[in-house]
């Protein structure tokens, strides 16, 4: 971005159409009339209908008039990758009209040279991360910067609401509000149920918050891939490529293609197994997914768009940016475990004006038939899920008190009321609040007395502001790491970086050990400075499993699940899908019983293996994971036990050995809400649920450092997993704030929504079916298979020890 | 008796549920892996970590020798995690314990040893080489690839049994005695540390630690 250029000083957007013979939507000109009255909110319409100059050029219209200089809108996209483009459509009318207006790019990727001319002043229009906008109020000119900020402008508002980067981005605008007297904020989203809740989060507790409506319907088209008969198929697993043939053939490299998959693992297999079958599509099929390199995500997104690529099996990575790379076929492997995702993505597809949406689900087991059909019928009825934000994350928290005592300081009481502005921390109490304080202050009781965790100081005036200059510098390097995963490195020996995996992939690896990453096989050769160095390989046995990856079902799919297979209960099969699973639901029905929607199901039943009982309350896994261990818990405690424990997204099992007396201790006492949150955290403690939280939050927090300057010379002798120290603390320092947070965390994302309480609640109070089936059925067989090996025990290590030897022995 | 007996040829050896080893006839006390400092290592790379590790180890060293009545201590690798974990509560905490339990220490280095400066004198540990010997026993700190004529006691590998069956399942320190090799290899002694998982097997006997008990052996061809 050179000098300003000189020309027209007034722009006007409805000119500025009609000199491309463009008409403006109804939306767009209510949008432009809003922001012009003051108002902030946010805009609702489906993707690829201009709802970018909706929300801009009204702001782009003061912008020229006014002839500010600094930043006057800014620009938050959650992705990196989309920023260019973005940027290219901003300056569009401020090229063409020659308005003398800057436009500019500041992200993780902003070249040090730009950001020297930036931090002279910023471009008037600035797109940017959620992650560098953090970074701006970190500047001690924080005010002076933004003071004259007019717009933000937050594009895929639904996506970011419910991740803690829309937390950061709550507080962001927060601050703002208080230093920028013109400022409006708007917000742009894809359909999502609780709009209007959405719309309060963006603009602050207590304002006023518009929403812009275009209701501007497409037809979709929900198909499926079929097989012949469900006799061969399988009735659990999630990476079956059962339907792999039949895929290939309806694939055409001469018809641009996006095959969207749930999750990384299953997104290098069918990568890997299409590849294997079609060789000669190498140069036209790709993978894309978060954990490659971004140089290859890059080149595979710009391949779509020059049509250079054809075939591109991604995860969730594609769904957003959507305006941006058009394709004209869409396929789901699996369930897409939601309504508004399975929409999303279906529109992605038959990109031209007025034309129907097609998505093809291909299911990878039985189940996953009623899945498909059910969300047919959703989509039809239109029932989208709402998205929740998340409440007070005390970790965003803490990085917001270091981000604030580099941005100029901050007074205690002053910040308390700020940060109560936002949705997210509205109903923050100031106990808690302190307790962040502190935690910036003096790191908490294992850390006191080293002194780079005392990131703030209070100043004789009472003001919090930055310790030192090293926990500034450690600050701003790590400001980025909420969205990053807890992942190293992955590399070829004296060669090129693939992307990141996670840690606990890795550290179960042996040399020699070969599995499929980046749409490559690559042989593990070892670890070394963060990185885990591979070199190419023949054959692949492994494929990398990344944690929490999997989406759990959505409420809204899971009642639409729950009225089909109340419809095959009453002996109803319409849909092709429900016809070609009747005989595994009436092997349910004939074994023990499909639920009415008003039910809960409940089976108990001893196998040749042990003792199961199982629970279905269709509430998603994440819901069922606090269940699982919750009940487990209330049972052991009438009995001691040890339990395996399994969940997904239809039910749980709990599995102990033989003649364990399940249906003996079972009563509705066990679902009862009245020590919830202290039996779940005890349950959370026994079992492996904190250990898990744990490494996230000490990031995020800013007390384990990503990125540590000079770290990469010599990282060798503190390579440890986050799970050792966990347990150290938990022996050497129970009272550690971070485990406590760690176990709040996973108490807060059990709770999302209520859904665990109201799943009790049903439990507790509503029907239950109670069957007793000879083995495990076709809803409980994918519990058994999936066993992951989570366990509970309220029995000692000994005691357990000496029950394996007698039972080894007694064989 | 929470301790374990096996008998390496003419030798007597407890296997204790401090995770050391006590060699009957020259009444000495065998540890591997203390990893000292390991600990201020970490927290000097801004990975947060306990406090009380060393105390913890010290005093079960102290009280494993005590309680055998031995009089000299092996290490057989290991001592120290890294020397930029050894700053100055490291130095003066080994001191204190020194003048408490003042038995020879003879230390067999291990990798982390080689890595360390020169120990302090007031710790009062004799560096002997990679490898010693005493009353028939080779002490060496990674395991011999093949059997010696003598049996070798090593640490090196953190041995963990881990065992599942049914819905338990159980991770604990071990001892490994391999009578194929003649070789015993010892749990970690510091407690912040990670191993090799091992599950039972016929080519070697496992001895678990549980609850202050050595419980064994597990596997092994009896």
């Amino acid at each position: 971005m050179s000098a300003r250029p000189s020309g027209a000083a007034c722009f006007s957007a409805e000119q500025w159409f009609a000199s491309r013979a463009w008409i403006p939507h109804a939306f767009q000109r209510e949008a432009w009339r809003r922001f012009h009255d003051g108002e902030s909110g946010l805009i609702h319409v489906p993707t690829g209908s201009g709802k970018t100059y909706a929300a801009y050029l009204a702001a782009l219209e003061e912008v020229a008039a006014a002839n500010p200089r600094g930043a006057a809108v800014i620009y938050v996209s959650p992705l990196r990758a989309v920023a260019r483009d973005i940027e290219l459509a901003l300056r569009a009318p401020v090229e063409e009209l020659g308005l003398r207006v800057t436009v500019g790019t500041r992200t993780g990727d902003t070249s040090s040279r730009e950001r020297a001319r930036q931090r002279e002043a910023l471009p008037n229009v600035l797109v940017t991360t959620p992650e560098s906008l953090t970074l701006v109020l970190a500047s001690d000119r924080v005010e002076e910067i933004l003071g004259g900020v007019r717009a933000v402008i937050v594009d895929e508002w639904h996506e970011l609401m419910s991740s803690k980067r829309g937390v950061q981005v709550e507080l962001a605008l927060a601050r703002m509000r208080e230093i920028a007297p013109a400022l409006r904020t708007w917000g742009l989203s894809a359909t999502i149920a609780n709009i209007g809740d959405a719309a309060r989060a963006l603009v602050g507790v207590g304002r006023e918050a518009s929403v812009v409506h275009a209701e501007m319907p497409r037809e979709i088209d929900v198909k499926s891939l079929l097989p012949d008969s469900v006799e061969r198929f399988p009735w659990a697993g999630h990476l079956g490529l059962t339907m792999l043939k039949p895929l290939i053939g309806w694939l055409d490299p001469a018809v641009s293609t996006l095959v969207f998959t749930n999750t990384r693992s299953q997104a290098e297999r069918w990568h890997a197994a299409i590849q294997w079958e079609r060789p000669e599509w190498r140069d036209v099929l790709a993978i894309h997914h978060g954990s490659l390199e971004r140089e290859e995500r890059e080149r595979v997104e710009a391949g779509l768009k020059d049509g250079s690529i054809r075939i591109v099996v991604a995860t969730s990575s594609l769904d957003l940016g959507v305006d941006f790379s058009p394709v004209e076929r869409v396929v789901q492997v699996g369930s897409p475990k939601g309504i508004a995702r399975l929409i999303q993505r279906a529109g992605r597809s038959g990109h031209r004006p007025g034309a129907r949406c097609e998505v093809l689900c291909v299911p990878t087991h039985a189940l996953e038939l009623v899945e498909i059909a059910a969300a047919r019928d959703a989509v039809a009825r239109r029932e989208i899920e709402e998205r929740h934000g998340w409440r007070a994350p005390l970790d965003c928290l803490v990085q917001h008190m270091v981000t604030r005592a580099l941005g100029g300081g901050f007074e205690a009481d002053a910040l308390f009321s700020e940060v109560r502005t936002t949705a997210s921390f509205a109903t923050l109490e100031r106990a808690d609040f302190d307790w962040c304080l502190e935690l910036a202050l003096c790191g908490g009781r294992t850390l006191s007395s080293y002194p780079q965790y005392h990131r703030i100081a209070r100043g004789e005036d009472g003001r919090y502001g930055i310790s030192t200059r090293r926990a500034a510098q450690l600050h701003r390097l790590n400001i980025g790491t909420i969205s990053a995963d807890a992942s190293i490195s992955v590399a070829f020996v004296g060669g090129k970086r693939l992307g990141s995996i996670e840690e606990g992939f890795i550290a179960r690896l042996e040399e020699g050990d070969a599995f499929h990453f980046a749409g490559q096989v690559v042989e593990f050769v070892r670890v070394h400075d963060m990185t885990a160095w591979v070199r190419k390989a023949r054959r692949a046995d492994l494929v990398p499993r990344w944690n929490g990856a999997r989406f759990p079902l959505s409420t809204a799919l899971a009642a639409a699940v729950r009225r089909t297979l109340d419809e095959a209960r009453r002996g109803e099969f319409r849909q092709p899908e429900t016809r070609l699973a009747e005989a595994v639901l009436r092997e349910q029905i004939a074994l023990s019983a499909l639920p009415a929607p008003d039910e809960t199901l409940v089976e108990f039943c001893e196998s040749r293996e042990g003792a199961h009982l199982f629970v279905y309350p269709f509430a998603g896994r994440l819901v069922h994971e606090g269940l699982s261990v919750l009940l487990a818990l209330r049972i052991a405690r009438l009995k001691p036990a040890t339990f395996a424990i399994s969940m997904n997204d239809y039910g749980i099992e709990l599995f102990a050995e033989h003649g364990f007396p399940f249906e003996e201790l079972f009563s509705r006492g066990l679902f009862t809400r009245e020590t919830l949150v202290a039996d779940l955290l005890e349950a959370v403690n026994l079992g492996e649920l904190s250990k898990r939280q744990f490494r996230d939050i000490a990031r995020v927090a800013g007390l384990v450092f990503q990125k540590y300057p000079g770290a990469e010379r010599s990282g060798r002798q503190v390579q440890a997993g986050a799970g050792l120290i966990f347990d150290v603390l938990r022996e050497f320092d129970p009272a550690n704030l971070l485990l406590r947070q760690s176990e709040r965390e996973v108490y807060e994302r059990q709770f999302e929504g209520g859904r665990l309480a109201a799943t009790l609640e049903q439990l507790e109070c509503g029907k239950l079916c109670i069957a007793r089936p000879a083995r495990p059925t076709p809803l409980g067989l994918p519990l058994v298979a999936d066993r992951l090996g989570t366990t509970l025990s309220t029995e000692g290590v000994l005691a357990r020890l000496e029950a394996i030897i007698g039972a080894c022995s007694a064989q | 008796m929470p301790s374990a007996m096996v008998k390496l040829d003419d030798s007597e050896a407890e296997l204790m549920p401090e995770r050391a080893l006590f060699l009957r006839g020259v009444r000495a006390l065998v540890v591997a892996d203390l990893h000292i400092g390991k600990s201020e290592s970490y927290r000097r790379f801004g990975v947060p970590s306990a406090d009380g590790i060393d105390e913890e180890t010290l005093e079960r060293l102290g009280r494993a020798a005590m309680r055998a009545g031995a009089k000299v201590i092996v290490v057989v690798g290991d001592l120290t995690h890294h020397a930029d974990g050894i700053g100055e509560a490291e130095m003066e905490r080994f001191a204190r314990f020194r003048e408490r339990i003042m038995l020879p220490i003879r230390l067999v280095e291990g990798n982390h040893d080689r890595g360390s400066r020169s120990l302090p004198p007031e710790w009062m540990v004799d560096r002997v080489g990679a490898r010693f010997a005493l009353g028939g026993m080779r002490f060496e700190h990674e395991p011999p690839e093949v059997a010696a004529a003598n049996w070798t006691i090593s640490g090196h590998l953190h041995p963990m049994l881990s065992v599942a069956r049914g819905a338990r399942s159980v991770e604990a320190p071990a001892f490994v005695v391999d009578r194929a090799r003649k070789c015993v290899i010892l749990p970690a002694f510091s407690k912040f540390t990670r191993g090799v998982r091992l599950e039972p097997r016929a080519s070697c006997e496992l001895f678990a630690i549980a609850e202050g008990t050595v419980v064994g052996p597990i596997g092994g061809a009896a």
